[in-house]
């Protein structure tokens, strides 16, 4: 009763999701549900822990200029042409979201962007949406990418290189099979321009205005250079995680407090701290409680031995969840339908005696690529309408949805055929 | 066109706005090396239609920029004249640009150059817009020894920060004193320097949004006032008085505090005629407006 009714506040946004997850959680204690003891266990400090030290890793990072070098750079590279600009600008978003947050991602890439392809006189949408889909794209990678993995390594130790062994063959079938929907949708609207001299021109101004608009005027090199070697040392550690011996966290917390010791005579660490997003990691934390009362009540259970006992084989169970993840995500926050499941799958995997870690990786498919096909689908979806409309380009739900559902519903036929193969 | 026309107006607007005409036109000019490396003509008619489709857009932004129609009508000149072929001819206008961004330098250099005849001796001088001429000049006054101070007038807050960062870097003493309140400080101020973005035929120098209140105000108080332009950004064409060189832009706002809406107008820059300065500096040499005048109707007869 309790988690359904804020369920339904954290849907229909009446109240911050946040104040409601907290609300939550704290009604379940009270009304006995859970014991205050029972609630300080049931928060994965581990997930909130690597979530903060990431908040701050890529805030502190982010002060050198670093990234907007990185985005004019690749602006100054596309020469002002559409095709390359779609092609390069989606393929940053997927490679920045598998290592930093997607929504930190597309605040850093779309004003870039929008103010290219707007500036050259064309419609900055089609390559909004790109930007908004391949973040998503990209944030399934990697154990970091996107929330629901952050959960779902955070319940079942996976490791980084885990998330990437077990998942880059659907994304990279997807970042394909997205990349040529998209250039057949929208061929012309970004066609070269390479024929056209006045076109060619507003192109190369732009590339130059922007250079000069986001690249700090004073960038300091040893930042520069600290930023990328501690970012560069996270991801080495990261991927070596199983030779080093440390969890996650540890190693992100360990890298942002090196970054910041380095860096402490050009960043002011209040500031960053302050940058961090406080509500989502306390949206964290209610849910995680929520979801301990509810496990209690035994629902859950019975909801996998329900799942569990309607097939004995792991294809079928996995495209359940793949299929159900990824339409609940289109409608709902991503983020309390996977702690819900996280249970819920546990539940099931105790009535196989096989290898059943392909159900987590359909959990993780589902949930990340499911929230593609509605604004409201992603957390990164709704932050990138917000800074569209901030640089005068308005996106509407259906106009979106036109472009991205049926795109959607592709990619998950396509990993429901890598299901099939490695089941 | 139209649209193309609109879409180089107002990047010219906004660069120019930011970084000041001269960079504007360099950056112009760098976009189109670019530009015409990468351009894929079908044929040489082809390229003729398009380098004059870019040369007409070029020449007709709102507001028009001397210096811009000057070096692309200048660009076009040579292309038109020349007997080369396809290839050749890219590489003709290659090198031409790079000529025409190498000038850019001298002729900067030959304005700070004549500039040094200027009494600045122990005088403050007052400033307002942010011309990188200005700039150039007082850096320039400041390496040579030179002992003065300088009053920023204070308009938009980044430009009026652009100045102070200019300042602050070349460890020139400054003070800062909002436009509106000059009155009170006109006696302390020896000399004022200003810069514009073009000169039309009528005599009037287009400048930034805010120039003409306060030289007028200066012009009261009998203060000299120097102007620093490059005559490549004479406007060498007929223009009517009305004929503003200014854009004009109309919006509503709302009130910070009350549900009120209104209409606002901004212009784009302000247009202030040639008998208020004192001397005008330029590439060419300090001009009176007698001189000045002379010089515009030598070129603007040649142009013609």
């Amino acid at each position: 009763m309790i988690f359904g009714l804020s369920f339904l506040f954290i849907i229909f946004e009446w109240y911050d999701k946040s104040v409601v997850a907290l609300a939550g959680a704290l009604l379940m204690i009270f009304f006995g549900v859970l014991t205050p003891e029972e609630a300080y266990f049931a928060v994965e400090y581990e997930t909130i822990l690597l979530l903060m030290a990431m908040m701050l890793l890529v805030n502190i990072s982010s002060q050198s200029g670093i990234f907007n070098w990185l985005s004019t750079k690749i602006a100054a590279i596309t020469k002002g042409n559409p095709l390359k600009i779609f092609i390069l600008f989606s393929l940053t978003t997927a490679v920045l979201s598998a290592f930093l947050d997607n929504v930190t991602t597309v605040i850093l890439i779309i004003p870039i962007t929008i103010q290219l392809v707007k500036g050259m006189g064309k419609d900055p949408k089609p390559i909004v949406f790109a930007e908004i889909i391949f973040s998503n794209i990209g944030g399934a990678l990697t154990l970091i990418g996107d929330p629901p993995n952050i959960i779902i390594g955070g319940a079942t130790g996976f490791s980084f290189l885990d998330f990437i062994l077990n998942l880059w063959i659907p994304i990279l079938m997807s970042t394909i099979f997205a990349m040529i929907v998209f250039c057949i949708t929208y061929w012309k609207k970004i066609k070269p321009i390479t024929n056209d001299l006045v076109k060619l021109q507003i192109a190369n101004i732009l590339i130059k205005k922007i250079q000069y608009s986001f690249i700090k005027k004073t960038m300091h090199i040893d930042f520069i250079i600290k930023s990328i070697a501690i970012l560069l040392l996270t991801v080495i550690c990261f991927f070596m995680q199983e030779q080093i011996g440390l969890p996650t966290y540890l190693i992100a917390f360990g890298s942002t407090i090196l970054l910041a010791i380095l860096t402490s005579n050009r960043i002011e660490i209040h500031k960053s701290f302050e940058a961090v997003e406080w509500t989502t990691l306390f949206f964290f934390a209610g849910l995680f409680i929520m979801v301990a009362g509810i496990e209690k009540t035994g629902i859950l259970e019975q909801v996998s031995h329900f799942i569990a006992n309607s097939t004995s084989n792991i294809f079928y169970l996995s495209l359940l969840i793949l299929w159900i993840s990824g339409f609940v995500s289109m409608i709902l926050d991503n983020i309390p339908f996977v702690t819900i499941m996280i249970p819920v799958i546990l539940g099931i995997q105790t009535q196989f005696a096989i290898d059943t870690s392909i159900l987590w990786w359909s959990l993780s498919l589902g949930a990340c690529l499911g929230g593609n096909a509605t604004l409201v689908g992603a957390s990164a979806n709704l932050v990138s309408v917000d800074i569209a409309k901030k640089n005068g380009v308005k996106i509407t739900f259906l106009e979106y949805m036109k472009f991205s559902f049926p795109l959607t519903i592709g990619v998950l036929i396509l990993c429901s055929g890598y299901l099939f193969f490695v089941t | 066109m139209k649209s193309k026309i609109n879409l180089v107006s107002q990047l010219a607007r906004e660069i120019e706005a930011d970084i000041g005409t001269r960079d504007m036109n360099k950056l112009f000019l760098e976009s189109f090396l670019k530009s015409i490396k990468s351009f894929q003509y079908q044929n040489i008619k082809d390229l003729d239609t398009q380098y004059k489709q870019l040369v007409h857009v070029m020449s007709n932004t709102k507001p028009k920029f001397g210096i811009l129609i000057s070096c692309f009508r200048d660009l076009y000149k040579d292309y038109t004249k020349s007997t080369l072929h396809d290839q050749e001819l890219i590489t003709l206008t290659i090198n031409k640009i790079q000529e025409l961004l190498e000038d850019i330098d001298n002729q900067k250099n030959l304005i700070i150059k004549h500039s040094e005849k200027i009494d600045v001796k122990n005088k403050n001088i007052l400033i307002h817009d942010h011309s990188h001429s200005v700039h150039d000049v007082l850096i320039n006054f400041k390496k040579i020894g030179q002992k003065f101070n300088v009053i920023v007038a204070e308009q938009e807050s980044e430009k009026t920060h652009a100045n102070i960062e200019i300042l602050h870097e070349a460890n020139i003493s400054f003070q800062v004193v909002p436009a509106y309140m000059l009155s009170h400080i006109c006696d302390n101020i020896d000399i004022a320097f200003f810069g514009a973005l073009t000169l039309k035929n009528t005599l009037d120098f287009v400048m930034d949004p805010g120039t003409h209140g306060v030289i007028s105000e200066l012009h009261l108080a009998n203060i000299p006032i120097y102007n620093f332009i490059n005559t490549r950004k004479f406007s060498l064409w007929e223009s009517s008085k009305k004929e503003h060189g200014v854009f004009i832009h109309k919006h509503t706002r709302q009130h910070s505090s009350k549900p009120i809406e209104y209409d606002r107008i901004k212009y784009s820059h302000d247009r202030v005629n040639a008998k208020l300065f004192h001397r005008v500096v330029t590439n060419e040499g300090i001009f009176n407006i007698k001189k000045l005048k002379e010089n515009f109707q030598e070129k603007y007869k040649k142009s013609n």
